[in-house]
């Protein structure tokens, strides 16, 4: 009777434990998705040609936005996939729609934007975080970008994701050295976007 | 005894030894002197213009003493230069005001009022007193009907460019980084009249400056010739004239391609004037539908400068950051895209080997490595000038 009951005991015991690794496990993989909102309705083959609007700057740094942009481009450019529209064009298309604030248009404008550039659809990003950041003694390079992607059809948002990269980690706090440049944090951040983008 | 011999013996190969580093501190001094130029062999009896040097180094400079020894080096060669009182009666006539470039009518009022073949045009890049630094870029412009660019180059030098051992290679007097400057110009423009194929041959090109992007998002031409306009790039820069510079770099790369049409400079800026054209964060449709159309031109070459930093007082690292797009005439979408930046300090791990102290040198280098990537042919062995 005894070693029935603590037979029982020690099956709960591994129900318990097995559900709490599949709870942990199931936080985990929804945890990996927040970051990137995809409509399942949108074939995003179809997009050609894009453009890249001028991105939010929240930082203390000035041109940072355009700075980011610009690998963005660039790097967008480079995948082969996307022919992006130059940012003279997007200025042009801007004036042209008329749109209060370039950097976050409403759909109408995302719309007329697009026709104005012929793009099949534009991206609006916010810079929340470029530069170096100090913890202690320890300094690095991080950026904190999103990015969103309008379809210019009907000016809905049908992707968006963010991403984080540099920091200090353990590596600067024992060593020091002030991280990566920040060109190439930047890189990365841009890369690991457009990562997700073609996912 | 035979120690005290075998240490006398090593004292004398210690000396010999430190008097040899020490003359080879000497040679590659940029101090060092060398013979003046001797005129060119078959002396082309160009007569040249030579215009007031156009400041580009956003601080004040004696450009006037900069252009009479210049002067005296193009002489050395064998040119024939209009007077200053000549030139002064042009300027004054025809109310030329912008000497960084040449226009349809400047060319058309020199060639007829003095009878210069040809104008050179020289830009002063950057200039200090300590370390003395100097950098300039010189082109010689024809004064057909359409200004066409002959030869084109730039030399830059710092006092501090080769310290050496224990310093004795510094230079700190700016007579001297002058005088190398000119003579390394002179002797540039010395190869393109003699025709010597090596009138091009810029170096071997540094991996560590290739640009970090590159896309090819259309294909390109294959035109067996092609004609280049290069704008302004769109400066973000805190450096004044920053796009100014970007745009005299890609010209001075691009001019030694044999298959390649460079727009002069001067020409560009005409026709941007007389359009009145605005660029809003670089170049648009447009814009490249215009342009191509006013210069005769197959391709625009635009772009945005981010960083153009020199180094000031000695310290600091430079830095350069842009990007160059090239636009097509036919399709009006870029056939090249390419993202550049580079910092002083790239690569370098010890004892500051492989340390670049000059914004001009790096961009120079930047810029050739983007143009090479552009895959325009060879380099030009010959030059194209007329004879006359």
């Amino acid at each position: 009777m005894t070693s029935l009951t603590r037979r029982t005991g020690t099956s709960r015991l591994k129900h318990v434990l097995l559900a709490a690794a599949l709870l942990s496990l199931s936080a985990c993989a929804v945890l990996g998705k927040t970051d990137v909102y995809r409509d399942s309705n949108m074939d995003f083959g179809s997009l050609r040609t894009v453009a890249v609007l001028p991105f939010t700057n929240l930082t203390k740094e000035q041109q940072a936005n355009d700075r980011v942009r610009d690998v963005f481009t660039s790097e967008l450019m480079a995948t082969g996939g996307i022919y992006v529209v130059p940012a003279g064009e997007v200025a042009r298309g801007i004036v042209a729609a008329g749109a209060g604030s370039p950097s976050t248009p409403t759909s109408e404008e995302a719309m007329k934007i697009c026709k104005n550039v012929k793009a099949d659809a534009l991206f609006t990003g916010t810079l929340r975080e470029y530069g170096e950041i100090r913890s202690g003694t320890a300094s690095a390079n991080a950026i904190v970008l999103s990015v969103q992607l309008m379809e210019g059809q009907t000016g809905r948002v049908v992707w968006s994701a963010d991403t984080t990269q540099g920091g200090i980690g353990l590596k600067d706090r024992l060593l020091g050295g002030g991280g990566q440049p920040l060109n190439i944090v930047t890189q990365k951040a841009v890369n690991d976007l457009i990562k997700k983008l073609f996912e | 005894m035979t120690s005290s011999r075998s240490f006398s013996n090593k004292m004398r190969l210690v000396l010999v030894a430190a008097l040899c580093m020490l003359l080879l501190g000497c040679l590659h001094a940029p101090g060092a002197q060398t013979a003046p130029a001797a005129p060119v062999a078959e002396v082309v009896t160009l007569r040249v213009a030579v215009y007031p040097i156009d400041n580009l180094s956003g601080v004040p400079a004696p450009v006037n003493e900069l252009r009479k020894e210049w002067i005296v080096k193009l002489k050395e060669l064998g040119l024939e230069v209009v007077s200053d009182a000549e030139m002064e009666r042009v300027f004054v006539k025809h109310r030329i005001r912008y000497t960084g470039g040449v226009d349809t009518a400047t060319a058309q009022a020199f060639r007829k009022d003095v009878e210069a073949d040809a104008i050179l045009v020289t830009s002063l890049e950057s200039i200090s007193d300590l370390p003395p630094k100097l950098s300039m870029m010189s082109r010689l412009v024809s004064t057909e009907e359409k200004p066409r660019i002959f030869w084109m180059n730039s030399a830059t030098l710092a006092g501090d460019d080769a310290p050496g051992l224990l310093g004795l290679g510094l230079v700190t007097d700016f007579k001297v980084v002058q005088e190398k400057v000119l003579r390394r110009l002179a002797s540039s423009l010395r190869l393109y009249l003699e025709d010597d194929p090596r009138q091009c041959s810029f170096g071997s090109f540094e991996s560590k400056f290739e640009p970090k992007t590159i896309a090819r998002p259309t294909p390109a031409g294959q035109e067996k010739r092609t004609s280049i306009a290069v704008v302004p790039f769109y400066n973000e820069s805190f450096r004044k004239s920053g796009g100014m510079l970007l745009q005299l770099h890609f010209v001075n790369q691009l001019a030694c391609y044999a298959k390649v049409d460079v727009v002069e400079p001067g020409l560009v800026r005409e026709k941007m004037l007389s359009i009145r054209m605005v660029m809003r964060e670089g170049i648009s449709t447009r814009d490249v539908d215009v342009m191509s159309y006013i210069l005769e031109s197959d391709y625009v070459l635009s772009g945005t400068v981010f960083d153009y930093q020199d180094t000031s007082g000695g310290g600091g690292t430079p830095k350069v950051d842009f990007n160059a797009l090239l636009a097509d005439k036919i399709n009006r979408k870029l056939v090249f895209a390419s993202k550049s930046y580079n910092q002083g300090d790239d690569g370098v791990f010890f004892y500051d080997v492989g340390l670049y102290k000059n914004v001009a040198v790096m961009t120079e280098k930047m810029t050739g490595n983007v143009v090479n990537e552009m895959r325009l042919g060879e380099r030009k062995t010959k030059s194209d000038r007329p004879s006359y």
